[in-house]
């Protein structure tokens, strides 16, 4: 079964996410803040990861190159669709930016082709 | 061919409302309420949920916006019993404002949609509603991706309830930005609460299966009794046979002008400036009626009970007396408190329930008042017909402004409205301040076209022999015809 990382500063965005991946069959690991991701990135057991960006500082953009350099595949969530956003994201070896809130059939389509 | 049984109606609860939707809520039906915010609709639901509970019908208030505690606390200062009405509160608790309830992953459609349905889904089939309001239904339209989704949603919800046995009202918020159009398509029924300078205003704007008093009514929301609503008069309503008896004035001379006095169940304007004795006049038509054992009413819009007391008392009018006999009742009116359609109900209550035969108005200018910068001729038209058709002889003392001079019968145009029209005039003869009475209308039959002098005085009204012998009366200024 494929683990995905849900990765935001929102309890209930993580929870929802979290009861959706489940019901679609994949497995999730949660992170919420900084201290959370650094423990799952000692030893990352997930195959993609969904970021959702509000409410962190620019140390954020740290974790997308650490993601990037593990070579796990991730999506950065925002709120707005904001090119600036999107140019960093890039950068930072992001697949891509989705704006919220999610479209569920699009967000679907999205997991498998990150899985693939 | 198979018949249909008759459905029951369910009272609205509210004083007046029945009588406007002919009985009241058609049964497994949905009815829209809407209006601005402060139009009353969640008090409006409240009383018709309240009146099921008192007949031992189950009752639900599914509340997406207002806290259930608010609501019974709003709901027993207006003296609404709800305790035995069960409430789905759906409305977001504080909790919503810190991190653990926020969300913005998904859309409110996604996330909230199945639990708010599964919570009604689970208190309907388990309480089996006969009465179900739903405050406001605009907040599922937040709960639908689009349009279409929101209607399906509404028509499927409203369905569901209606096959489970329940009535349905249910609120929505109008504006500009989101307009209530198409709930309105999927209501049976559609009342409408707005304000205006005037007052509180309710329409039926749709009554699928059953008749209604189409039109603008007036409601009032009061402390201890909540919502009252009252209806407008229709003029043909329970018209009764009237016999046109004459009604004699007590005054000889006056019945000689009327050629022995004015019809019952017409409508009489006395037309007069201030201080010539119109209410006197109107007064002793009542005295005479009093004798006769026939109840009247006086609404005063401005003096009060003891002036008019005191006053009649003074020119030998046994006021008292026929106040303890019962024959007569004053009330004062406060016009600006009183809407058009608060004092129609008031005297209709007093013709209908109480056997008035006589109302006296006194004024048209108080009555004006109570108009609030509407049309008078429309409202007094409705009053003045309803109570002909009732048989009550209508009393109208209308002031004129100019003392002398220019003629007129009345500030406004409601002359049309008047079966009969006497008139009460000053003239100056010899340099003295008289008063002068004539009749200038008489739709029923024939009158004396002389005027002849007025007077009050402690003895009571004396009227005089026709001034033959004197022209240009009117002007105020006569003259006296010199005899060849």
């Amino acid at each position: 079964m494929k683990t995905i990382l849900i990765i935001s500063k929102l309890t209930k965005n993580v929870e929802l996410m979290a009861d959706f991946l489940q019901k679609q069959g994949y497995n999730t690991i949660k992170a919420y803040s900084y201290k959370d991701l650094d423990k799952i990135l000692i030893d990352p057991h997930f195959d993609i990861a969904f970021l959702d960006i509000a409410g962190y500082d620019k140390n954020i953009w740290d974790y997308c190159k650490k993601l990037k350099l593990l070579n796990k595949p991730f999506y950065v969530l925002s709120s707005c669709n904001n090119p600036k956003i999107k140019e960093e994201s890039l950068t930072r070896g992001a697949k891509g930016v989705i704006v919220k809130p999610i479209v569920i059939k699009e967000f679907l389509a999205i997991i498998q082709s990150l899985l693939r | 061919m198979k018949k249909h049984a008759k459905r029951e109606k369910l009272s609205s609860g509210i004083k007046g409302l029945d009588e406007i939707l002919s009985g009241g809520f058609l049964e497994s039906n949905s009815y829209l309420i809407t209006g601005g915010p402060g139009n009353g609709k969640t008090t409006f639901c409240l009383h018709f949920l309240e009146e099921g509970s008192k007949n031992g019908e189950p009752c639900l208030f599914i509340t997406l916006g207002e806290k259930e505690e608010q609501i019974r606390k709003n709901a027993g200062k207006l003296g609404l019993k709800l305790e035995n009405v069960h409430f789905l509160d759906l409305s977001p608790s504080s909790k919503f404002f810190i991190e653990m309830e926020y969300y913005d992953i998904f859309s409110p459609a996604e996330v909230e949609r199945e639990p708010v349905t599964q919570a009604i889904k689970e208190k309907v089939e388990a309480l089996k509603p006969k009465r179900v309001v739903i405050d406001s239904m605009t907040h599922f339209r937040y709960l639908a991706t689009d349009v279409f989704q929101f209607r399906r949603q509404v028509l499927s919800f409203l369905r569901f309830l209606t096959e489970n046995g329940a009535t349905v009202l249910f609120t929505a918020e109008a504006s500009v930005e989101a307009p209530d159009s198409d709930l309105r398509f999927l209501a049976d029924g559609i009342i409408e609460l707005s304000f205006s300078e005037i007052g509180r205003q309710l329409e039926v704007k749709k009554y699928r299966g059953s008749e209604y008093l189409s039109g603008q009514h007036y409601y009032e929301i009061k402390n201890g009794c909540g919502i009252v609503v009252f209806p407008r008069l229709l003029p043909t309503e329970k018209k009764i046979n009237i016999n046109f008896e004459k009604l004699s004035s007590g005054i000889p001379e006056i019945d000689e002008l009327l050629y022995g006095g004015i019809e019952s169940g017409t409508v009489t304007i006395i037309s007069g400036p201030s201080g010539t004795g119109k209410t006197t006049l109107g007064l002793q038509f009542i005295k005479e009626a009093s004798g006769r054992g026939e109840r009247s009413v006086v609404y005063t819009f401005e003096e009060s009970v003891e002036k008019i007391v005191e006053r009649a008392l003074s020119i030998n009018i046994p006021i008292k007396n026929m106040i303890d006999k019962g024959t007569l009742e004053i009330k004062k009116i406060e016009p600006l408190i009183y809407t058009p359609y608060s004092f129609a109900q008031l005297v209709k209550e007093d013709v209908e329930k109480r056997n008035t035969k006589i109302v006296m108005i006194d004024s048209t200018s108080g009555y004006k008042l109570s108009v609030r910068g509407a049309e008078i001729t429309t409202h007094l038209h409705a009053l003045c017909k309803y109570l002909n058709n009732q048989g009550v002889t209508v009393f109208l003392p209308t002031e004129i402004k100019k003392i002398t001079g220019e003629f007129q019968i009345a500030q406004e145009d409601i002359s049309y409205l008047a079966d009969n029209v006497i008139i009460l005039r000053y003239i100056e003869i010899k340099g003295e301040l008289r008063r002068a009475i004539g009749v200038l209308k008489k739709r029923l039959g024939d009158f004396e076209k002389n005027l002849r002098e007025f007077q009050i005085t402690k003895y009571g009204i004396k009227v005089g022999e026709p001034l033959k012998n004197m022209r240009n009366i009117l002007s105020g200024a006569p003259s006296f015809i010199e005899e060849t």
